[in-house]
C-alpha cells in the first residue's frame, strides 16, 4: 500500500480508531500485526509469504542461537538462518540480472542460454530480509536478548510503518518499546499499553504532513524534469546534465526522506519512535559526512553487520580498510537493485569514502587546519561533497552504460553551452520554483532546529492553519496519479 | 481531550481542503470568458457569432480553428470554440450552464458520449469477481467496493490532475488560455497508437451496460441542458463521439440499441438533430486510445465530419 494514496489514508484511520478502542493490549499487539499483514497484502498478494517464512524462519532459530551454549552449532544456526534470508533475497532479487549477464556472457562461446525467470520483486524484501538479518546477528553477537515472544518478534519485523521502505530498524531500538516496566511483577516487564498521547499525535502529524510535501508536492513534481532530461541525455548539454543531477538529489531526497518522515510521524502516533533517517545530508561536510546524514538506518547496518566484521581489529592497515570500505559501499550499492549502475554508485561512494578515511588518517593538514572549520571553509566542503554526491547520483539514475558515461563526462568537463538549458528552465517552470523553494527550506531547516518540533507546538489554532495549508499545498499541486516511492523498487 | 481537538482541527482542514478542491477543479468553466486574454492583454473583441463544441475529453480533439476555415471555406463565419472538459458529463455540466448561456453562443453541439449513459456502480447488481480474483487482488477488490458505495462520484468529480487545473486557472487569469478555441484541456499534438498499443487497452476496458431507466440522471440532466440552451434561442444539437473497435468488445450490441434509441427519443422530444459518429471510425488507425482520437495533424475526418454538420445545422 502506497502512503501517498487514499487507501493508506482510510487504512490508518481505520487503525487508528480500532487501536483506540481495544482496551487489552494484548489484542492491541495483534491487531497491530494484522494490519501490518493487511498493508503488505494489499499490494503485494501472495508475496506476503515470504514474510510471513523469513518472520518464522528468523524467530526459531534465533531462538535456538540463544538457547544453545555449544559455539558452533551456535555458527551453524547462525549460517542457516543467513542463508534462507539471503538466498530468498538473492533468488527474487539478483537470480534475474545473474542469468541475463550470464546468457550474455554465454552467447560469445556460442553456447545456448539459460531461460529466464522474469520473477517479480516482492515489495520490501530488502527491508524486511535486513531486519529479521540484523536481529539474528544481534542474538548471535549477544547484544540483544531474543524476543520473549513470537508475536513481539512478528511486530518487530512486520510493523507498517517501516515495512515495505524503511527505515531499517533494529530490535535493539524497537522490541523494548513493546513492553513497559512494572516492578511487581516476576518478569518485571509486561506488554505495552497503546495509548495515543496528544504531543505524539501532533508531532506525528506534522511528520506525515512533511513527509507528504516532500513526496507529492516536491519529489513528484520535480520528476518530470528529471525524466525529461535522463530519459535519453546523450546530446545534452553540460548545465543541463548538472541540472538534472541537481533535481534528481531534490526529487529522491523529498522522495526517500518523505517517505521516512509518514513511517516516523505515523509510528510515533502510535506511540513507537523509530530513529531519524536522514539528517540534512546536502550540508554534509565530506563524503563519509554524508553517509552520517544520508539513509541513517542502512549506512549504519552495513557498517555494524558488514564493514565491521571486514575490518576486524586491523584498523591500522590501510589497505585493509580500504578493502572493507571498498566491499561495503559495493554491497550497499548493490542493495538498491541488480544492475551494474547500482555497483558503480557503490563504488563510487567507497572510492570517496576510503580515499577520504586514508587522507584524513595520514594529512595533519586535513585533520587540523582551521580553514576548514571557518564559514568558507565549510562552504566548500560542503560544495565539494556535493559535487561528489551529485556525480553518483547518476550512475544512480542512469542504468544504460553509455548513456551514464555520457552524462558523467558532461558533468565533469564542461562545455559552457547555455542554450539547451534555458529551454529546460522556462519549459519547466514549476520543478525550477519546486527546487528553489525546497533549497531554501533545506537550509532554514538546517540552521534552525527542531523545526517539526517547533511547528508541532505551536497553538491549535496556528497549528491548524499551518497543517491546512500545508495539505492545501499537497492537494492542489497533486499529479493525478499516485507515483511510486523510488525506494519501493528496492 | 486535547487528541479530540487536534482531530477536529484536521478534519476542519480535510473539510476546507475538499472545498477548495472542489472550487478550484471548476473554477474556469463559471468564469470562462473567450473574449478573456490575461490580466495583462486586452480583451479580444468578437465580431462574429460563436458556436460552442461541448462534451468530454472524448471531443476535445476536434480541431475548432480548422472547423472554423472549413465553415469559412463555405462562406460561413462562425467563431469556433471546443469547450470539451476532461470526464464531462450532462450533470456536470448543467451545473455551469447559465454561464455558458450567459455566454450568448449561436448554437451549442453537443456530444454525448455512450459512458454518459452506462450504469453507476451501485446499480450493477451483484459482483462478478470471483472469489479468488478478491483474495489475490485485493486492492482492485477495495477499489471496486467503494466504487460500490458511491467513490465513482468522487473519481468523477475530480478526474484528473488537480495541478493541471490549479495551473491551468492560473494561467488563464493572468494570460488567458493557452490554446485559445480549445481553452479548457491541453490541444497538444500526440502520436497516433500502433494496433498493438491500442490492443494493450483491452484488458482495462469494462463496460456496466446502459442505464435504460427514465430516472438516469444524466439523461434527464441532458434534456434540462437542451431545454435551457432553447428557452435563450441558443440552437442545439447533439453528436455521439467515436469509440475504437475493442470498446464496442467490451458492450453488447442491446446496449448500443438503447443507447441510441434513448438519444433519439430525447432529440425527437426537444425537436433537434442527433448525429451519430461512435461507431463510424472503430476500425481507422486514428486512435490515441480506444477513447481519444489522436490530436494529430494527420487525423482531419473527425473535424471534417464535425464541419459538415455545423453546415448542416446552420443552413436549416
Amino acid at each position: 500500500m502506497l502512503f501517498n494514496t487514499l487507501d493508506f489514508v482510510v487504512f490508518f484511520i481505520i487503525a487508528l480508531t480500532i487501536i483506540a478502542i481495544i482496551k487489552k493490549r494484548n489484542f492491541q499487539h495483534i491487531f497491530i500485526i494484522l494490519a501490518s499483514y493487511f498493508f503488505l497484502y494489499y499490494s503485494s498478494s501472495y508475496q506476503i509469504t515470504l514474510l510471513i517464512f523469513t518472520t518464522l524462519w528468523t524467530f526459531y532459530l534465533a531462538r535456538e542461537i540463544h538457547l544453545t551454549s555449544n559455539i558452533v552449532r551456535k555458527k551453524q544456526f547462525l549460517v542457516l538462518t543467513l542463508g534462507g534470508n539471503l538466498g530468498l533475497l538473492g533468488f527474487f532479487k539478483y537470480a534475474g540480472f545473474t542469468i541475463s549477464e550470464l546468457n550474455g556472457m554465454l552467447n560469445h562461446f556460442g553456447i545456448t542460454n539459460i531461460p529466464e525467470l522474469n520473477l517479480i520483486l516482492p515489495i520490501g524484501i530488502s527491508f524486511y530480509t535486513f531486519h529479521a538479518i540484523g536481529y539474528v546477528i544481534d542474538v548471535y553477537r549477544g547484544n540483544t536478548q531474543p524476543s520473549k515472544s513470537l508475536k513481539e518478534y512478528m511486530l518487530f519485523v512486520t510493523f507498517f510503518p517501516q515495512l515495505v521502505a524503511g527505515p531499517i530498524l533494529r530490535a535493539g531500538q524497537f522490541l523494548p518499546q513493546l513492553r513497559e516496566k512494572v516492578d511487581n511483577l516476576k518478569e518485571r516487564t509486561k506488554l505495552r499499553l497503546i495509548v495515543i498521547e496528544s504531543h505524539n499525535l501532533k508531532l506525528g502529524l506534522t511528520m506525515m504532513i512533511f513527509g507528504f510535501m516532500k513526496k507529492m508536492l516536491f519529489a513528484d513534481n520535480i520528476a518530470p524534469m528529471v525524466n525529461h532530461i535522463f530519459a535519453n541525455p546523450v546530446g545534452a548539454e553540460s548545465f543541463t546534465i548538472i541540472l538534472g543531477a541537481v533535481a534528481f538529489a531534490v526529487q529522491i531526497y523529498g522522495d526517500f526522506s518523505g517517505y521516512s518522515d509518514i513511517a516516523i510521524g505515523a509510528a510515533l502516533i502510535m506511540g513507537f519512535k523509530i530513529p531519524q533517517n536522514f539528517n540534512k545530508p546536502y550540508f554534509a561536510l565530506s563524503p563519509a559526512d554524508f553517509w552520517r546524514r544520508w539513509h541513517i538506518s542502512l549506512s549504519t547496518w552495513v557498517r555494524d553487520y558488514l564493514y565491521f566484521p571486514l575490518v576486524f581489529n586491523n584498523r591500522k592497515s590501510d589497505l585493509r580498510v580500504f578493502i572493507s570500505l571498498m566491499t561495503s559501499f559495493f554491497f550497499l550499492g548493490l542493495w538498491h537493485g541488480a544492475g551494474l549502475n547500482f555497483a558503480i554508485y557503490g563504488i563510487l561512494h567507497g572510492s570517496y569514502v576510503s580515499i577520504e578515511t586514508v587522507l584524513r588518517k595520514h594529512s595533519k593538514f586535513l585533520r587540523e587546519n582551521t580553514f576548514f572549520k571557518s564559514k568558507i571553509g565549510k562552504m566548500i566542503s560542503i560544495l565539494v561533497t556535493q559535487y561528489l554526491v551529485f556525480f553518483a547520483f547518476i550512475a544512480f539514475r542512469i542504468q544504460d552504460l553509455d548513456q551514464m558515461f555520457y552524462t558523467m563526462k558532461k558533468y565533469v568537463i564542461l562545455d559552457f553551452a547555455f542554450s539547451q538549458t534555458l529551454y529546460m528552465i522556462k519549459s519547466f517552470e514549476l520543478p525550477i520554483i519546486l527546487m528553489t523553494t525546497f533549497i531554501i527550506l533545506h537550509y532554514i531547516s538546517y540552521k534552525k532546529h527542531n523545526v517539526l518540533e517547533s511547528i508541532a507546538n505551536l497553538k491549535l489554532s496556528k497549528w491548524f492553519l499551518f497543517s491546512t495549508l500545508c495539505i492545501l499545498l499537497i492537494v492542489l499541486f497533486y499529479g493525478g496519479n499516485a507515483k511510486e516511492f523510488i525506494y519501493f523498487e528496492f | 481531550m486535547m487528541n479530540k481537538k487536534i482531530v477536529i482541527s484536521l478534519f476542519c482542514s480535510a473539510i476546507i481542503v475538499l472545498v477548495s478542491l472542489y472550487a478550484i477543479m471548476d473554477l474556469y468553466l463559471y468564469i470562462y470568458d473567450p473574449s478573456w486574454r490575461g490580466i495583462t492583454n486586452e480583451k479580444h473583441t468578437i465580431n462574429k457569432p460563436m458556436i460552442f463544441i461541448v462534451g468530454a475529453s472524448n471531443v476535445y480533439s476536434i480541431n475548432s480553428t480548422q472547423v472554423e476555415k472549413n465553415l469559412e471555406s463555405s462562406g460561413i463565419e462562425y467563431e469556433i470554440y471546443n469547450l470539451a472538459d476532461m470526464s464531462d458529463r450532462p450533470s456536470h455540466r448543467l451545473q455551469s450552464i447559465n454561464h455558458l448561456i450567459s455566454l450568448k453562443p449561436t448554437m451549442v453541439l453537443y456530444g454525448v458520449s455512450i459512458t454518459d449513459f452506462e450504469n453507476p456502480y451501485e446499480n450493477v447488481l451483484g459482483n462478478s469477481i470471483s472469489l479468488e480474483s478478491k483474495i489475490l487482488q485485493p486492492k482492485k477488490f477495495f477499489v471496486d467496493t467503494l466504487s460500490y458505495f458511491g467513490a465513482s462520484d468522487l473519481d468523477f468529480k475530480f478526474p484528473t490532475s488537480p495541478k493541471d487545473r490549479m495551473i491551468l486557472s492560473l494561467r488563464y487569469l493572468l494570460k488567458g488560455p493557452e490554446f485559445i478555441h480549445n481553452p479548457f484541456i491541453n490541444y497538444n499534438q500526440v502520436p497516433i497508437t500502433n494496433k498493438k498499443g491500442i490492443e494493450s487497452y483491452r484488458e482495462g476496458i469494462s463496460f456496466r451496460g446502459i442505464d435504460s431507466s427514465d430516472v438516469n440522471k444524466e439523461k434527464l440532466a441532458l434534456d434540462e441542458i437542451i431545454k435551457r440552451l432553447q428557452k435563450n434561442n441558443i440552437k442545439v444539437a447533439l453528436f455521439t463521439p467515436p469509440y475504437h473497435r475493442i470498446f464496442f468488445d467490451s458492450m453488447t450490441e442491446f446496449d448500443d440499441e438503447i443507447f441510441t434509441k434513448s438519444l433519439r427519443d430525447i432529440a425527437e422530444q426537444n425537436h433537434i438533430e442527433v448525429y451519430f459518429l461512435h461507431k463510424k471510425y472503430k476500425d481507422m488507425n486514428i486512435w490515441r486510445d480506444p477513447y481519444h482520437v489522436a490530436v494529430n495533424s494527420t487525423v482531419t475526418v473527425y473535424t471534417d465530419d464535425i464541419s459538415e454538420i455545423l453546415s448542416q445545422e446552420i443552413a436549416n
